[in-house]
């Protein structure tokens, strides 16, 4: 039966990888590594727990208006020339990307981490049909060489020790063994870099839809989505339609706690929005955006007015991260996109309930996942929902028969007395064959002694004691049997959309969610900029904390007294890096510092570079909009930063910057450039916090994953 | 004030000294138990498991029973938290649903009864033996309980607690779950014994009986010294 084949391999890998110690012992290690660091990132909040409110109000808001935002965001991106496609389920998803990459002709794709594609299994269909794809974000690209998914949605290759890597790439990519990360991160930074400048289609997800901008975020740590949105002459996003934000400001919650309840970081390296392709009077950036917005039975899921939360998701990770199953039975045991509790809860809705409930079945429902969850999915409750709908819709004669007799005799005193007499006579037979074959209870006791009924139970100690208070027992009630909750379902049937066949899938994706959320007319909420500043971390001391976080993320940073002080810091910098050629964009700061300098030679990119030219640049020096004391960040655009690729592709990365663009924190930023730019808005927008790092490998932190190996920022 | 005691059946017939122990400190406090000795289960099995009608029958005869109670205390988190969380969603849109209400409001898990209803934290006990507290994941996370254990602990003549790692952690019992999936449970539950041992301590103590049935029957197959012990046995501990 093929129902049956998912839990069947579910339950020898699991059998598997519970008895493989050394497996487990690695999990649990990261595991407490993450969990340290994110408390300490917590800690830097005012207050998590009302963050946690406000970042599940605004999602529940966005996802109660999915109708109204998604056209918004249509109609946004549509209007910079950003195609939008609307796919009602994985084969014409694909269908769309392969009529793009058809037309624009494209061999060579490199895809930064997108799990939206793994649910669709892109890369299978794309290799198959001849393309060349590279994964690019270092974990996915170990488990890309390995042939094997993820096995963490947000930590690919976390199962994977140092030497299991360095032998992978020896036998995959020719390489000495080693034993030093840096070296591992080294050999994939060089065998990628070349694909950058030369794949015809980048692919990527994206973390958020914003409706109000038409925009993307993407959030990431090692810089291979922002070259993937940069180089290539055309990038194709795959996103799930539940991903949307109303606001661009909504970002200032959401960034700091996708990266504390994620990594534990306190802000995540690149958080990129991309509003369009290369527009006019910009230097790179594709051609050609095409938006996949992906349905994929994420309608059902919105039609359950029980579970409808599970769509707040951001799939941050936190929940699998502290899932004791999760660090048991690790992420391959699942057999899903989607891994751990939230992966269990959405994977009955995804694929169907009865070939994959028992992923809500095996779990002991500590509810340490809800207690987690940053946007507050009640998921553990959703296990239990999923379970009972199971059983309503196909019960097991054997269990439910089981259970009914339970249910009339557990409560009834004489029947109650005869089953446990009848157990306690059983109990010293019950001894000679424990944990053997012939052992009924052999599940329990194989691994753990059978529980000896004690000589005297309570009831019968309570009886002979003839004290306390006794009340006459009332005949418990013969029930009126109500049905039971029938499962809000109103979900397109297959034959409704038969009938309305001529709609096309944006109709018809606009119209499932329509009737699903169709019982509920909640109000719109919109988080305001003094709620978010009362929850985010306390800003008091714009110069040092700004230094301090950013040297905590390991950015230098250099407040210089005036601007002579700043050129000779940057001709420091130069003779201490021996740099021989840097790169830079025309500006005010700029000019300043760098042509009055006689830095020869350098490129200027302000009409537009070689791309190989710049890639051998030593330094890219840039300008920026603002600084983020909050976080330690950079906020530049496509405009402030001389375009996509120079505040990345280089080595180095230098930002200079004057002491009244340094901003208190993310509310501040993000108001900042909506009076900017908000009328016309550059195709980039991205708030950098430190030089381009990675964890994938046993989460030691190297630098200069993909993108710049140094960030210095100058203020003067 | 007239108590009614809910006693699961895992406490009636595996662990009945957790319950007596019980009963003699709320006697001792000078209150009045009023013990249904017809009730066995308040039906979380069958809830657990999706068989949400079954376990409606079984916990129809609970809320008919405790219906008049002026209060309820339940000698285990686990169960605590499906009269006073999950009748609530069981019962929802169901005739009884002002009933389960109701009982929710009075329902108390036996460490919070003390600690913030009766306002106790001292009863006089003395177990002079090094201890560490595993909290069950219901009365953890249902019921928000972290505190009252400690406090009662914290006066008890003797006792040095010492937290361990995974106090946190879920024992992988589970119900139904540990022999459903009997390797996993057994993982997690190997997962707590270890935290548990890292703490030299003697005894590991719990409020839930059937997280400790899970872990002693753990550490007995592993011949581990270790001994479990419900916290209301300890409470009425005197040298």
């Amino acid at each position: 039966m093929q129902s049956v084949v998912p839990k069947s391999e579910f339950l020898s890998a699991a059998t598997r990888l519970t008895n493989d110690l050394v497996h487990r012992e690695r999990i649990h290690t990261g595991m407490w590594k993450y969990y340290d660091a994110r408390t300490r990132s917590q800690g830097f909040f005012q207050d998590w727990q009302q963050a946690r409110l406000l970042a599940s109000q605004t999602k529940k808001g966005a996802i109660s208006h999915l109708h109204e935002h998604l056209v918004e965001f249509e109609q946004k991106a549509t209007a910079r020339g950003t195609v939008v496609h609307w796919a009602k389920d994985s084969e014409e998803a694909r269908k769309i990307i392969f009529s793009i990459l058809e037309r624009r002709e494209v061999k060579r794709i490199i895809k930064s981490k997108v799990m939206t594609s793994e649910e669709i299994h892109l890369n299978d269909h794309l290799e198959r049909a001849g393309y060349h794809v590279l994964e690019n974000d270092l974990g996915e690209y170990i488990q890309q060489l390995r042939n094997e998914p993820p096995y963490h949605f947000v930590a690919p290759c976390m199962h994977l020790s140092m030497k299991e890597i360095s032998d992978l790439f020896e036998e995959k990519l020719k390489t000495a063994p080693t034993d030093d990360p840096e070296e591992l991160t080294m050999i994939a930074r060089r065998f990628l870099r070349q694909t950058y400048l030369t794949a015809d289609a980048g692919i990527t997800g994206a973390n958020f839809l914003i409706a109000e901008t038409g925009m993307i975020s993407i959030t990431e740590n090692e810089g291979n989505a922002r070259l993937t949105g940069a180089l290539p002459k055309t990038m194709i996003s795959l996103v799930g339609i539940e991903k949307v934000l109303p606001k661009m400001s909504d970002l200032a919650l959401f960034l700091p706690m996708l990266a504390t309840a994620g990594t534990g970081q306190p802000i995540t390296c690149y958080n990129t929005a991309y509003a369009g392709p290369r527009q006019p009077g910009e230097i790179d950036g594709p051609d050609e955006w095409h938006i996949v917005l992906l349905d994929n039975h994420r309608t059902a899921l919105l039609a359950d007015p029980e579970q409808r939360d599970a769509l707040h998701c951001i799939r941050c990770g936190a929940c699998l991260n502290v899932c004791p199953i999760f660090k048991n039975i690790g992420g391959i045991s699942y057999g899903t996109t989607y891994q751990g509790p939230i992966g269990s809860v959405i994977t009955p809705h995804l694929r169907g309930l009865q070939d994959w409930k028992h992923l809500s079945g095996s779990s002991s429902l500590c509810g340490a996942c809800t207690a987690t969850c940053p946007v507050k999915i009640d998921l553990h409750h959703h296990l239990l929902q999923n379970r009972r709908n199971a059983v309503q819709e196909r019960p097991d004669p054997l269990e439910g028969l089981a259970w009914r007799l339970f249910a009339k005799s557990i409560n009834k005193p004489v029947v109650y007395q005869i089953g446990t007499k009848l157990a306690k006579l059983a109990q010293p037979f019950h001894r000679l064959i424990s944990a053997t074959p012939l052992d009924p209870m052999r599940a329990w006791t194989k691994t753990r002694h059978a529980p000896a009924m004690a000589p005297q139970s309570f009831k019968d100690w309570w009886r002979t004691r003839n004290t306390g208070v006794r009340t006459p027992s009332s005949a418990p009630q013969t029930g009126v049997r109500t049905p039971p909750s029938a499962k809000t379902k109103t979900h397109l049937s297959k034959a409704d959309e038969g009938v309305r066949a001529p709609l096309q899938s944006r109709e018809l994706i606009l119209a499932r969610i329509e009737e699903a959320l169709s019982d509920t007319h909640p109000q719109p909420f919109e988080a305001t900029a003094a709620q978010k500043r009362a929850v985010l971390p306390a800003v008091h001391d714009l110069v040092p904390q700004f230094a301090a976080n950013a040297e905590f993320l390991r950015a230098e940073f250099h407040a210089c007294a005036d601007e002579a002080a700043a050129k000779a810091k940057l001709a420091e910098l130069a003779t201490k890096h021996g740099w021989k050629k840097i790169a830079t964009h025309r500006g005010t700061l700029t000019d300043a510092l760098v042509r009055s300098s006689g830095f020869s030679p350098f490129l200027d990119t302000t009409d537009g570079y070689d791309r190989f030219e710049l890639e051998a640049c030593d330094a890219g020096i840039t300008e920026c909009d603002a600084l983020i004391a909050q976080t330690g960040s950079v906020f530049l655009t496509a405009r402030s930063g001389g375009g996509r690729a120079l505040s990345v592709l280089p080595e180095h990365h230098v930002v200079l910057a004057r002491r009244d663009q340094l901003l208190a924190d993310l509310p501040a930023g993000y108001e900042l450039i909506r009076q900017r730019y908000g009328s016309q808005w550059p195709s980039l927008t991205t708030l950098i916090t430190g030089p381009s790092r990675t964890g994938d490998i046993e989460r030691i932190i190297i630098l200069g994953a993909h993108g710049p190996k140094k960030l210095t920022i100058l203020l003067w | 004030m007239l108590i009614t005691l809910f006693i699961p059946c895992f406490v009636d017939l595996i662990s009945p000294q957790a319950g007596i122990s019980i009963v003699n400190i709320l006697e001792g406090l000078g209150h009045q138990i009023d013990y249904p000795d017809e009730l066995g289960c308040c039906g979380q099995p069958p809830f657990n498991a999706g068989y949400w009608d079954e376990a409606r029958e079984a916990a129809r005869p609970v809320l008919q029973r405790l219906r008049d109670s002026e209060a309820v205390v339940i000698a285990s988190g686990s169960c605590g938290a499906m009269s006073k969380v999950f009748y609530k969603e069981l019962f929802h849109g169901q005739p009884e649903e002002a009933e389960a209400n109701a009982l929710s409001a009075k329902c108390w898990e036996f460490t919070d009864f003390l600690v913030n209803k009766l306002g106790v934290t001292d009863l006089g006990a003395s177990f002079p033996h090094k201890v560490t507290y595993h909290d069950g994941c219901h009365g953890l996370r249902e019921l928000n309980l972290k505190k009252p254990a400690r406090q009662l602990l914290e006066k008890v003549r003797g006792l040095q607690l010492v937290e361990m790692k995974e106090a946190e952690t879920c024992c992988g019992f589970g119900g139904t779950f540990s022999t459903k999936f009997p390797m996993i449970s057994t993982a997690m539950g190997e997962v707590k014994c270890a935290s548990a041992r890292d703490t030299n301590a003697e005894y590991l103590v719990s409020g839930d009986s059937s997280c400790l049935m899970h872990l002693q029957g753990l550490l007995t197959a592993q011949r581990q010294p270790l001994k479990t012990i419900h916290i209301a046995e300890v409470l009425t501990s005197r040298i």
